[in-house]
């Protein structure tokens, strides 16, 4: 039975080895979602602010690799179908924040748009930064903990 | 220009159709004879609801209240109300399909300005007609002037004025001869229905008329140049200096004879400076079948 134990070893520890893989790729993407949509927050200001753009018309102009980076393949009407499409990966104070500005977004005159806008980027930007701030950290952690897990239990069964 | 058929018989554009009540378009299938098509929808808070066709006001048994306006308001907007500010301002929201809204309700001011308008009260939805194929006798009166000279066509509201210049410019753009035509679309009303790609037309959408004219005239060497509703002096000016290029330019205004149309400042303005080779009077007889009473510039003139 040893090639069945060290099979099974192998295999709990390529399981440890994947799930920190998914969730250091999780980490990674989570920050990158959260980048994508302070770049986008930040599109939309810059067209109302210089073209009045419609909010259905900026969705369907804006860079595709950035609804991408959002977690939405197809462009959507308005900010709120955005985010119903949206697989979201974000702190729940982050998806708080971005549901209020979708509510808000649309609603009053350009300059109130504007201050709504500069509101959520001011709002959002800290997440970011803070989240830039621990990704490698918790990269490592995602990727180090399952791993030595499966580690630990692969020598204890040994 | 694309209509939906509503209950059968009713025909709205579809970009309208979409986005009135459903309580407003049953009370128009009920209210409405068959086969009279509505010219404008009122929609009022807390009031009757009306549709007029036919020049008659038909009360229709709906009311919205504030909620439902406001909620209207957003619709109209398509979820961008910064994006109507200016035409807000203004007093109307320009719908996808040309078609007009007008808005009434409370005017918020900032240091004398007009910044918004807010507790919307009334709606009014001016419905865009079909393309006829009229306008025949103005393209004869630009041609007989060999595009030297311009036209204004003038008629009190509702008689279908800008419905005429778009027939116009539809012939003057196409046909065996066509002429290269620049259309100063301000409120987006004159471009529906010239979608026809053998058009020669260039349409300037959203500029101010002076603005366009002067681009029209300088930049784009239109040999027409077509703008509605002229009424503002500033406009006038503007246009008074792109006419110095030679373009002629057919527009419309309100009036409902010619010693009104002449006491506008800013008709009265364009007069002076030649702009028009002849006043056209508009009366509607039935459809789109006008009656035209045409001035020439000199008889004009000794009226004043």
């Amino acid at each position: 039975m040893p090639a069945v134990k060290w099979i099974g070893l192998l295999l709990l520890l390529a399981c440890g080895v994947g799930t920190g893989v998914t969730l250091l790729r999780f980490e990674r993407r989570r920050y990158l979602q959260a980048e994508g949509f302070l770049a986008l927050l930040r599109t939309v200001r810059l067209d109302i602010d210089c073209f009045s753009m419609p909010v259905d018309r900026i969705l369907r102009q804006c860079d595709p690799r950035l609804l991408v980076a959002c977690g939405v393949t197809q462009p959507a009407a308005d900010m709120r179908a955005l985010l119903d499409r949206a697989r979201l990966y974000l702190p729940e104070e982050f998806c708080r924040l971005l549901w209020d500005f979708a509510a808000q977004l649309g609603t009053g005159y350009r300059a109130d748009q504007l201050r709504c806008c500069d509101y959520y980027l001011a709002r959002l930007e800290p997440f970011c930064d803070q989240m830039r701030a621990e990704l490698p950290k918790r990269e490592k952690m995602a990727f180090l903990l399952p791993s030595a897990v499966a580690a630990v239990l692969s020598l204890m069964l040994l | 220009m694309r209509m939906a058929v509503l209950g059968g018989r009713r025909w709205l554009p579809p970009a309208l159709a979409a986005v009135l009540p459903d309580a407003v378009l049953s009370a128009m299938e009920r209210a409405l004879p068959p086969d009279v098509f509505p010219e404008e929808i009122r929609l009022r808070r807390d009031h009757a609801a009306s549709v007029t066709a036919e020049g008659r006001n038909i009360r229709l048994d709906v009311t919205l209240s504030g909620r439902e306006m406001a909620d209207l308001l957003t619709v109209f907007c398509g979820g961008s109300l910064y994006a109507h500010g200016e035409t807000l301002r203004q007093g109307y929201l320009l719908l996808q399909g040309g078609v007009r809204v007008g808005v009434c309700g409370h005017a918020a001011i900032a240091d004398g300005m007009m910044t918004g308008v807010s507790d919307i009260t009334a709606f009014s939805v001016r419905v865009p007609r079909h393309l006829p194929p009229t306008g025949g006798e103005i393209c004869a009166l630009l041609r007989s002037f060999r595009l030297c000279r311009g036209v204004l066509v003038y008629a009190p509201p509702g008689v279908g004025k800008t419905t005429l210049l778009r027939g116009v410019i539809a012939l003057a753009a196409g046909g065996e001869n066509p002429l290269r035509v620049a259309v100063v679309d301000t409120r987006g009303e004159l471009e529906q229905g010239l979608e026809g790609p053998s058009l020669l037309v260039d349409i300037l959408s959203g500029y101010p008329r002076g603005v366009g004219v002067s681009v029209a005239a300088r930049t784009l060497s239109a040999q027409l140049i077509v703008c509605d509703e002229i009424g503002d002096l500033a406009e006038a000016r503007e246009i008074v200096n792109a006419h110095n290029s030679g373009v002629p330019l057919l527009a419309s205004a309100h009036a409902g004879s010619l010693d009104e149309l002449l006491q506008k400042p800013a008709v009265r303005l364009l007069h002076r400076a030649r702009c028009f080779g002849a006043y056209v009077r508009l009366a509607r007889r039935a459809g789109f079948d006008f009656d035209y009473h045409i001035d020439t510039w000199e008889a004009a003139d000794a009226c004043c």
